[in-house]
């Protein structure tokens, strides 16, 4: 019964997902400049990273024991992880300041829905979207230059584990926007927003003592060294159980610490 | 009258203090671990360097590009049209009180790393009063190139409503060019020359270069003369731009 409830539940919020990516879809439709923008934005960010990385490779073939093809696919799982979460929830949980300001968030809280679900996924952000295609682009380079390396498994637990990276992406990002609702304009997801870009880089860059701060209190390891590490060679497939661990106890963190900051909202309309 | 609006926002202001330190400190990792595979470039000249970038960026930013882009979208920017001066001393009056207040708010934040850098002997910066003279000046030109930039791009905002795309793409390309995502030092002689030529670098690196002691008297000189000829280049290209987009300002909300 319980299964057939949860199922039908996932079936109403896609539903709901899916009339938002059709009208997010719509509206872009409006701002045709915006496409082009987006697009060269897109080249734009690829070639820098691009020089960026041949600059840290111009005297030596390793940088803190990686390969240059290795370092563009670090580069390019964080660019994936990065806009399309983005176009996902990231504009959303920026705009939730913009609500609790202006006292828009009342609407959302009489919705039969979830609020945290609805503050994150209300709308999709296509140009973001468009932008993660760099991420796709420097994989997909990683990949074809190593295909004949890669296993089936390696393919197998990089994707699992860049999902996992994902939720993880998601529930800090949740974790930061939930105290925007009880005290907006506090700078914090401009601190996520940096927190997060730490992982654009292997956590070896950070010596000894980063690599374990970010393997365990601060898990940033698993949204990019992780997945690309199950790409490049065999890891041990305890880092994807370790992952899922990470997983639920930041979505235990941000469950309590949404409902907390909801229950000190201050309505600005009422 | 900016100075107290944005201290209304105490917690944003040192949100934003702390998202700059951990990224300074990335910034910092990123390239001290590049720096290993160079002799001519210290783990030290890179900590200094992006303590320093970091103040100054806290003196030289430009806020209108933000500010001066939601005037414009939403009509507010007829009431500066209708003042009985130039609309631009209002945005410098804006950004000159939230340059002090960051720079106030950051302060501190330097000071830590500044003491954490000297115990490591990371911070080779020797006081010259020279230097600290050619760098006032030189801040003084990089916010106003920073203003000049900003407020010819925001102009777009008068025909193109929605400016998202194009904002961040200015900001990529200012952190790429101006030397805060890639230390100027650390590139190749001939993409250092290029570099030396356009105006970004002369809105952050320029005067961080001459703190450190690290440019001769020709390169300063010629720094100089580079920035003076872009400020005047970008206050007539400013002036075209304006001319052209006012044109098509439709003073919402009227």
């Amino acid at each position: 019964m319980k299964l057939r409830e949860f199922s039908s539940k996932i079936k109403y919020y896609w539903k709901v997902w899916i009339r938002v990516v059709k009208s997010s879809l719509k509206r872009s439709y409006f701002y045709k400049q915006e496409f082009f923008f987006q697009v060269l934005r897109t080249i734009y960010i690829l070639l820098a990273q691009i020089v960026i990385l041949s600059v840290l490779f111009s005297d030596s073939d390793m940088y803190v024991g990686w390969s240059r093809s290795e370092a563009y696919l670090v580069m390019g799982i964080w660019n994936l992880l990065n806009y399309v979460g983005w176009g996902l929830f990231g504009v959303n949980l920026l705009n939730l300041e913009n609500k609790v300001v202006d006292g828009s968030l009342d609407y959302v809280l009489l919705k039969p829905i979830s609020v945290a679900w609805l503050s994150s996924f209300a709308d999709f952000f296509i140009y973001n979207f468009i932008t993660s295609f760099s991420g796709v682009i420097l994989i997909s380079y990683y990949i074809i230059v190593n295909w004949s390396s890669l296993t089936f498994l390696n393919l197998f637990y990089g994707f699992l584990s860049l999902c996992i990276g994902m939720l993880i992406w998601y529930f800090v990002y949740l974790i930061f926007a939930s105290f925007t609702i009880s005290s907006p304009r506090n700078g914090l997801l401009a601190v996520a927003k940096e927190i997060l870009g730490m992982s654009k880089y292997p956590v070896n860059i950070f010596g000894n003592v980063g690599t374990v701060l970010f393997y365990t209190i601060i898990p940033l390891a698993f949204l990019t060294t992780v997945p690309a590490r199950f790409l490049i060679d065999s890891m041990s497939v305890s880092y994807i159980g370790c992952g899922i661990i990470v997983v639920v106890v930041l979505y235990m963190i941000a469950k309590i610490l949404w409902r907390w900051n909801i229950r000190k909202y201050g309505s600005a309309s009422s | 009258m900016s100075f107290s609006k944005e201290f209304v926002y105490k917690k944003q202001l040192l949100g934003w203090i702390i998202a700059d330190t951990v990224k300074v400190t990335t910034l910092c990792f990123v390239w001290s671990a590049a720096s290993v595979s160079r002799e001519d470039i210290s783990t030290g000249y890179v900590v200094s360097y992006y303590l320093l970038l970091m103040l100054v960026s806290k003196l030289t930013t430009d806020y209108t590009i933000e500010s001066g882009v939601r005037d414009m979208v939403t009509g507010k920017f007829s009431n500066l049209l209708t003042k009985p001066f130039n609309y631009l001393i209002e945005y410098v009056g804006k950004d000159i009180g939230n340059n002090l207040l960051r720079f106030m708010l950051f302060l501190p934040a330097f000071i830590v790393g500044v003491i954490f850098a000297s115990l490591n002997n990371w911070w080779i910066y020797d006081f010259n009063p020279l230097y600290l003279l050619l760098f006032l000046l030189s801040a003084i030109i990089a916010f106003l190139i920073s203003f000049i930039l900003g407020n010819t791009v925001s102009l777009v905002a008068l025909r193109i409503k929605q400016m998202d795309s194009i904002r961040i793409f200015f900001y990529n390309t200012s952190a790429i060019l101006s030397g805060e995502v890639i230390p100027i030092v650390f590139l190749p002689l001939l993409v250092q020359k290029i570099f030396n030529v356009l105006p970004f670098r002369y809105t952050l690196s320029f005067p961080v270069e001459i703190l450190l002691g690290k440019l001769d008297p020709v390169s300063i000189l010629y720094g100089f003369v580079v920035s003076i000829l872009w400020l005047l280049i970008l206050f007539i290209i400013y002036k075209f731009t304006y001319r052209y987009f006012i044109k098509y300002y439709e003073a919402e909300g009227i």
